[in-house]
């Protein structure tokens, strides 16, 4: 018990040092903590996990004090600033906005407690925060967030990514139109969850392969043999369809087929920009 | 699913969820758009290099002031040469991008810096600059600095890794193992400050280490107190030196102070301060007490206290004394290639594998601790005067190239077999070109052991000569070359031939041009032999560089253009842009050079402009453009050409390298040429002996021709009191290194007879005067350039010895061998028309003096764009002097004030022309009667003749003119006397002047009566 109470004061001593203005007991803030380890004998090794300082601030906020709350507010004030020119929302809906994210966030309704509660301290705080600013943004611009089948929304938008970087792949996508969509959409159907997330984060979310490897905890050389893969797939997949599809003679067919494979390959290598391979 | 919550989303994302729980999120993000955005923000926002591990407050507390949302440039779109890939990291100086170098092929890091307020971007990019001359193992390499859309932007080495900090919190290290990355972290500081530069905010977080265990110290020299900042000093509070949190500036020491936080930090896991005081730590046992006891003096608050250099401290921390003092040695010699070394043996004990090691194994037995010391030994046992330091200046060269070496084996290996971005065919072409380079180094080695003297005078010349290593990086020219034969014995026969040709190269850079000589043409015969045109091409452009060398131009010209040719067939573009640049700057001075030096100059621009950017080359060829524009006389765009030499071989080979230091003395010489900027060529000059001193000390050749040619310009200037002991100590230094006999003591010799001339020492100045005549007479044939200013220098002495007979028949004889060798309308003839015309009017016949000296001023007016104005001075002053004589004084004063207007004009006016042109100008208004008006010239020509020490028959000339302006304008009786009396002492003294001596006694004598 002695190590633990010792190791409690020093996230106490972490957390004032991180936040000098923050007025906390370290009673409050070793109770605070003490709720958030898990049950059973590895309390020590748990709380080294935690992130005291930001523990810290959640838990001051929470019990009121004020400069914890203007910190607090200046960070989701900071965050949801990022968030409104992807969701179309003016300047002017960040106050209300802000109000209503810090209510969620300190005050408890009947049936649930303040949200900062649930804040567990295993990631950043900043983190934490983001998801909820953004579900909350999301909230305000009554975008439901609700369960799409891919289709409706990926295939055209991924099929529009590629042919944008390449004009004669533009040109066979709207000679051949409503096959070359179908094959698509059928190679991109057959993809696992995994294999369509990857393609997505890296066509629309515009991750890098590190960051996509730093999401999977794999390294990057990893995650570009798995693009590798998903473009192996997609690309046979893709021709496999066609050719059952497209209502023309053999040869023509195999020609037509044999440039959209190339122009394919050019706009994937684009867009994998860095990956294993090499402009000349 | 329903959406995951803020709890679970963020252990997704980092990786906390169990497999299932993760599989479950997976398909749920494949369905809803809204959280994988947000998964993929949140990726965004702990990319790498963020430092993931506890909380550090600096890191966790919100960065309010921060702006921008998201990144500014996009993925995919194009900055220059750049194409963005992604945002890597923000921070107070600016934005990092992962970006494609599309001209280099390669992976770089590009950051754009903020400018902290008007003005900035100009200290920014010279920061920058300076960062790119930190070359070290443990520095992250700048590749390039510009300036894009008004941005300060740096490309530098993409290092693939994560922070110190993230490293040092994501497990528990042993206190070696921190020691260790902190070493090669301190040695990478130590670099930095080697360079002129302090980091400002050493910490963990701007320490890489890489993926393959290297240790790289980063963003140094750009942390800089932020619009803002309380402390005022742009590091990071928590490692800042007392001296700069205090505002003060920041130095080495500051860093050594935030060095030792930090490794304290890594040791114990917490600061060593608190408010200032010393903090024991909570574990002592975490790390031994003597390496807290060595921290101790690097964090005194007195920078005074601490260690005088990081070096210093790095070497007390690897000292453990506990262990026998054999590491020491290990720790301390060889430094680079240690570190080099050290990379596989780090990561051995990162437990990663390291697939590309063996480039230090590569360097033993070529560069290593052992051939230093055997060189060391064979320097010190030539008997060279400048052994010693040349010694160490070699090492430096040579340590350094082989630590290079070392990473860019290391480099392009990873970039194939780590990284992948990188094709086996081209990282076979690098390591070729990489083993080219070690048997250079190899060849360069085997000469050092067998030094003599000569090759020890030229040691650091050489060493700085190996070929440049990121040659070997630039992957279109590599590609370019027609590659090697592929029969396994024309391969041998090739590696044969290049190892002979890299012996060739050394012994010429070293000197022994004339030893080589048959090996390199050997070399080319078996080069023609083989048939491997880019060989052939090499062997031909050295064999060119030998015979230019040992004075035989034509065959180096027919045996460059070759290679020129075989530079093309072989598409070796680099070789084809030198074998140019080698032909421009031996064009040489007369009609031909004229002819033929633009050709060639375009043909190399063109082959550089083919080859891409090629830092190394451009000097070259800049230098080489100045020095034939400076054969031609064209002085003015000789400077031009030589500043933007100047400041490319800064930004390339950093101020203390001997080829900065040929292109400031090539620089200063045309700037001398020039004239006006006396200040500057000598400072130059100066900035260009200090380099060649710390390569090899005082006795040295070169050093002794910089002397000389400083010594010269002081002459030039009309300072030849200040200039004769420069001439002095380069005479006897040449006499003794060089031999009585060389061409260049006969340069000297003329030198120090023109500034005894001026001094007045004019038997001394004949003397040396004849004797250059003599030494250049029995080297060259009758007519050859060279001894038409030899003959020149000698018509001015006998001349001031009033044997002006002599005088004319030398300046006739130069006349008729500039005419030949340089052209009728060449600049040399106005030289000696010049002085035939003034010789002419000396000896009482001005009328025969006006045809040539109108000459001499049109030929001179001809060239004024070229050369500047300041040479039509003298050509007015002489024949207003022969107007004056002819007794056409109204015309006469025209010229002397149109030569003092000029000048009067030049940035730096030659004060000792001026004050003659003066005493001119007096003398035409006393002719015309108008004694008042001259009074103010006499004066000012004697106070300042008296001030500078000047001739003193030219003094004296000043003096009487002055005594009959006072005593005509009714002036001060005495003082004319007195003046007067001053003069005749002075043309006492000088023959040539007995008709003064006779014309102020006769004055005197009328004078002395009144009037």
């Amino acid at each position: 018990m002695g190590e633990l109470d010792e190791a409690l004061g020093a996230a106490w001593e972490a957390g004032a040092r991180a936040w000098p203005g923050v007025d906390l007991p370290r009673e409050a803030f070793a109770a605070w903590l003490a709720a958030r380890l898990p049950p059973g004998g590895q309390g020590l090794a748990a709380l080294a996990a935690l992130r005291a300082p930001d523990l810290y601030l959640a838990c001051a906020a929470a019990r009121g004090d004020p400069a914890a709350q203007r910190a607090l507010g200046g960070l989701c004030a900071e965050l949801l600033r990022l968030e409104l020119p992807r969701l179309g929302l003016q300047a002017v809906e960040l106050d209300d906005l802000l109000q209503r994210v810090l209510d969620k966030l300190l005050v408890a309704a009947p049936g649930r407690a303040a949200r900062l509660e649930q804040y567990a301290g295993q990631g950043a705080l900043r983190s934490w925060l983001r998801v909820v600013a953004r579900r909350e943004a999301l909230d305000r611009k009554a975008l439901v967030v609700r369960e799409v089948p891919w289709q409706e929304e990926s295939l055209e938008d991924v099929l529009g990514a590629l042919s944008a970087a390449d004009p004669e792949l533009e040109q066979l996508k709207g000679q051949y139109r409503q096959e070359f969509k179908a094959a698509f959409g059928e190679a991109f159907g057959a993809l696992d969850a995994r294999e369509r997330n990857l393609l997505r984060h890296l066509v629309f979310d515009r991750l890098s392969m590190e960051q996509i490897g730093a999401l999977y905890h794999v390294h990057q050389s990893t995650v570009s043999r798995w693009l590798a893969k998903v473009h192996a797939r997609l690309l046979s997949g893709t021709l496999r369809a066609l050719g059952g599809r497209l209502r023309v003679g053999r040869r023509e067919a195999d020609s037509i087929l044999r440039l959209i494979q190339s122009r394919l390959e050019v706009s994937m290598r684009r867009l994998l920009g860095d990956g294993p391979t090499e402009p000349d | 699913m329903p959406c995951p919550d803020e709890n679970q989303t963020l252990a997704f994302v980092e990786g906390r969820l169990p497999e299932g729980q993760a599989r479950q999120v997976e398909e749920h993000l494949d369905a809803c758009p809204a959280c994988r955005a947000l998964v993929a923000d949140l990726a965004r926002e702990a990319a790498p290099g963020q430092g993931s591990g506890p909380a550090d407050p600096e890191a966790t507390r919100p960065d309010l002031g921060q702006a921008g949302a998201g990144p500014a440039l996009r993925r995919g779109s194009e900055v220059g040469r750049y194409v963005i890939l992604d945002l890597i990291g923000r921070g107070g100086m600016g934005e990092v991008y992962a970006a494609y170098d599309t001209r280099l092929d390669r992976k770089v890091a590009l950051k754009f810096l903020h400018q902290t307020g008007p003005g900035s971007s100009r200290r920014l990019l010279d920061e920058a600059h300076a960062m790119a001359r930190v070359r070290h193992p443990n520095a992250v390499t700048v590749y390039d600095v510009g300036d894009l859309a008004g941005q300060v932007f740096v490309s530098m080495e993409h290092v693939e890794g994560q922070s110190l900090a993230a490293w040092l919190a994501a497990e528990r290290r042993t206190w070696q193992a921190v020691r260790s990355v902190f070493l090669q972290a301190g040695a990478g500081l130590a670099a930095v400050h080697r360079a002129g530069l302090v980091h400002r905010d050493f910490k963990p977080a701007n320490v890489l280490v890489a993926a393959d265990g290297r240790v790289l110290v980063t963003d140094f020299g750009l942390a800089r107190p932020a619009l803002g900042d309380p402390a005022g000093s742009g590091g990071t509070p928590a490692y800042m030196a007392p001296e700069q949190r205090a505002g003060g500036p920041a130095d080495a020491r500051s860093d050594q102070f935030a060095f030792c936080v930090a490794l304290w930090e890594g040791l114990h896991g917490e600061r060593p301060l608190q408010g200032g005081a010393l903090r024991p730590p909570a574990d002592p046992g975490r790390a031994p007490a003597w390496l807290r006891t060595r921290l101790l003096r690097g964090l005194q608050p007195e920078p005074a206290a601490r260690y005088p250099s990081v070096d210093e401290l790095l070497s007390a921390l690897a000292r453990d004394p506990r262990r026998a003092r054999r590491r020491l040695a290990a720790a301390l010699l060889g430094l680079g290639l240690l570190l080099a070394g050290g990379v596989g043996a780090y990561a051995a004990l990162g437990g990663r594998p390291a697939p590309c090691q063996g480039a230090a194994e590569r360097l033993a037995g070529v560069w290593d601790e052992g051939r230093a010391r055997a060189v060391e030994a064979a320097f010190l046992g030539s008997g060279a005067p400048s052994a010693p330091q040349a010694f160490a200046a070699s090492r430096r060269v040579l340590d350094g190239y082989a630590a290079d070496w070392a990473r860019e084996r290391t480099g392009a290996c990873e970039a194939t077999r780590v990284r992948g971005e990188q094709s086996e065919e081209l990282l076979d072409l690098r390591m070729q070109c990489l083993e080219e380079r070690l048997t250079e180094l190899k060849a360069l080695a085997e000469l050092f052991l067998a030094a003599d003297a000569a090759v020890v005078e030229r040691s650091t010349e050489a060493a700085q000569s190996l070929s440049s290593l990121a040659g070997c990086a630039r992957a279109a020219s590599l590609r370019a070359q027609v590659p090697p034969p592929a029969e396994p014995d024309r391969q041998a026969a090739l590696r044969s031939l290049r190892s002979r040709l890299a012996a060739v190269k050394a012994g010429h850079e070293a000197g022994r041009s004339r030893e080589v000589l048959a090996e390199a043409e050997a070399v080319l015969t078996g080069g023609q032999a083989l048939g491997h045109p880019p060989l052939t091409a090499e062997a031909g452009y050295w064999l060119a560089e030998i015979l230019a060398r040992l004075d035989r131009p034509d065959e180096a010209r027919a045996v460059g253009l070759r290679a020129a040719g075989d530079a093309l067939a072989g598409r070796h573009l680099a070789l084809l842009v030198r074998a140019f640049a080698g032909l421009v700057q031996r064009a040489g001075p007369g009609r031909e050079g004229a002819a033929q030096g633009p050709v060639w100059l375009e043909l190399a621009r063109a082959g550089l402009a083919a080859l891409g950017p090629e830092p190394e080359l451009e000097v070259l060829l800049l230098r080489a453009e100045g020095q034939w524009r400076f054969g031609q006389r064209e002085y003015r765009q000789a400077v031009e050409v030589l500043e933007a030499a100047r400041a490319r071989s800064l930004e390339v080979y950093g101020p203390t390298h001997l080829r900065t230091a040929q292109v400031l003395v090539n620089l200063a010489g045309a700037l001398g040429q020039l004239g006006g900027r006396l200040e500057r060529e000598i400072e130059l000059k100066q900035a260009a002996l200090a380099v060649l001193e710390r390569a090899y000390g005082r006795a040295h050749p070169e050093v002794a021709g910089l002397l000389a040619s400083i010594g010269r310009a002081y002459w030039r200037a009309g300072r030849a009191a200040e200039g004769r002991p420069f001439l002095e100590e380069a005479l006897g230094l040449q006499e003794r290194l060089l031999g009585p006999e060389h061409t260049q003591v006969a340069a000297t010799h003329e030198a120090l007879g023109a500034v005894l001339g001026k001094l007045g020492e004019l038997d001394a100045e004949l003397a040396h005067r004849q004797r250059a005549l003599d030494i250049r007479a029995a080297r060259v044939p009758a007519d050859d350039a060279s001894l038409a200013t030899c003959r020149e220098g000698l018509g001015l002495a006998l001349e001031r010895q009033g044997r002006h007979a002599e005088a004319q028949a030398q300046f006739e004889r130069a006349l008729t061998i500039a005419e030949k060798a340089f052209g009728p309308a060449s600049q040399e003839v106005a030289f000696q028309l010049l002085h035939l015309g003034q010789s002419r009017v000396l000896q009482g016949r001005p009328a025969e003096a006006l045809a040539p000296l109108e000459q001499a001023l049109a030929l001179r007016q001809a060239a004024v764009a070229a050369q500047g104005e300041l040479y039509l001075a003298n050509p007015h002053q002489a024949l207003g002097r022969a107007l004056l004589a002819l007794g056409r004084p109204a015309e006469a004063l025209e010229h002397f004030r149109e030569a003092l207007a000029i000048v009067e004009r030049a940035p730096e006016p030659p004060a000792a022309n001026r004050a003659v042109y003066l005493c001119w100008l007096g003398l035409a208004l006393l002719a015309l009667d108008r004694p008042g008006e001259a009074l103010a010239p006499f004066e000012e020509a004697v106070r300042v003749q008296a001030s500078l020490q000047a001739y003193p028959p030219e003094l004296a000339d000043s003096r009487f003119g002055l005594a009959r302006a006072l005593a005509a304008s009714g002036g001060d009786r005495a003082r004319a006397t007195e003046l007067a009396g001053q003069a005749r002492e002075t043309f006492a003294r000088f023959a040539a002047r007995r008709a003064d001596l006779l014309a102020v006694e006769r004055w005197l004598a009328t004078a002395g009566r009144g009037r």
